[in-house]
């Protein structure tokens, strides 16, 4: 078991500073190219939700991450102190409309539940912590 | 950060690196107000993209319903980002 761990400021372009980091995590612990792809992406719309709504006061908020890579898969989790917000309660979303017919947003939860085999939400001390698993890795 | 080029009435956007939330966030209004520009064909080309979030996914959403059905299109989508617009239900804009 191999770990990382992040602390990142409510701002969306601490995105962009830890992809390299989390790159070479990934790479060290043999992740193939598909599920580096999908773990960027799950970490991307998660975080960027929480920095976009979680905080209505003007005050610096922290985001922590925290990346494991074991046998059964990669473990994501992502804790803010932010409004309750629990990503498993959005109502699925429709994707086989024609996409005139397609709302513009709410595509980012809809995909990441897609892209993970487990996801699980917990409201505890005043923070929210969610817990997403990428599935077991391979070649 | 964006080059577009045109040629015969279609307009191509080339995108570079990471298109997240917070780079589709500094040129969605900008793309926007070009899409509406434009007459014929608009092209998004990807060949210099490594990563696309839903935010790109939106962009594109946003131009596909403004040029209406065929005049647009992605191009040059790398594997994994043509399995994210596959599960977005995007799959047609894709060529």
């Amino acid at each position: 078991m191999s770990k990382i761990n992040f602390i990142l400021r409510d701002e969306l372009d601490e995105l962009e500073r830890i992809s390299g980091d989390l790159d070479s995590f990934l790479e060290r612990n043999g992740v193939p190219g598909d599920t580096v792809f999908h773990v960027h992406f799950v970490i991307e719309e998660m975080v960027s939700n929480v920095i976009k709504y979680a905080f209505s006061d003007s005050a610096t908020h922290e985001i922590s991450l925290e990346i494991s890579a074991g046998d059964e898969g990669l473990d994501i989790i992502i804790e803010d102190d932010g409004i309750e917000f629990d990503p498993l309660s959005v109502p699925e979303k429709k994707t086989d409309l024609p996409l005139h017919e397609r709302e513009i947003g709410g595509l980012g939860i809809h995909l990441v539940r897609k892209m993970v085999k487990d996801m699980s939400y917990v409201r505890r001390g005043g923070r929210n912590r969610l817990c997403l698993r990428i599935g077991k890795l391979t070649d | 950060m964006i080059r577009t080029e045109q040629q015969d009435g279609k307009i191509t956007f080339c995108f570079e690196g990471r298109m997240d939330t917070a780079s589709c966030s500094s040129v969605e209004a900008d793309v926007g107000v070009q899409v509406d520009k434009a007459d014929g064909v608009v092209a998004f080309d990807l060949k210099a993209v490594d990563f696309v979030s839903s935010a790109f996914l939106r962009i594109c959403i946003s131009a596909a319903k403004k040029k209406g059905a065929g005049k647009f299109q992605v191009l040059n989508a790398a594997p994994q980002i043509k399995k994210v617009f596959k599960i977005a239900g995007m799959d047609q804009l894709v060529v």
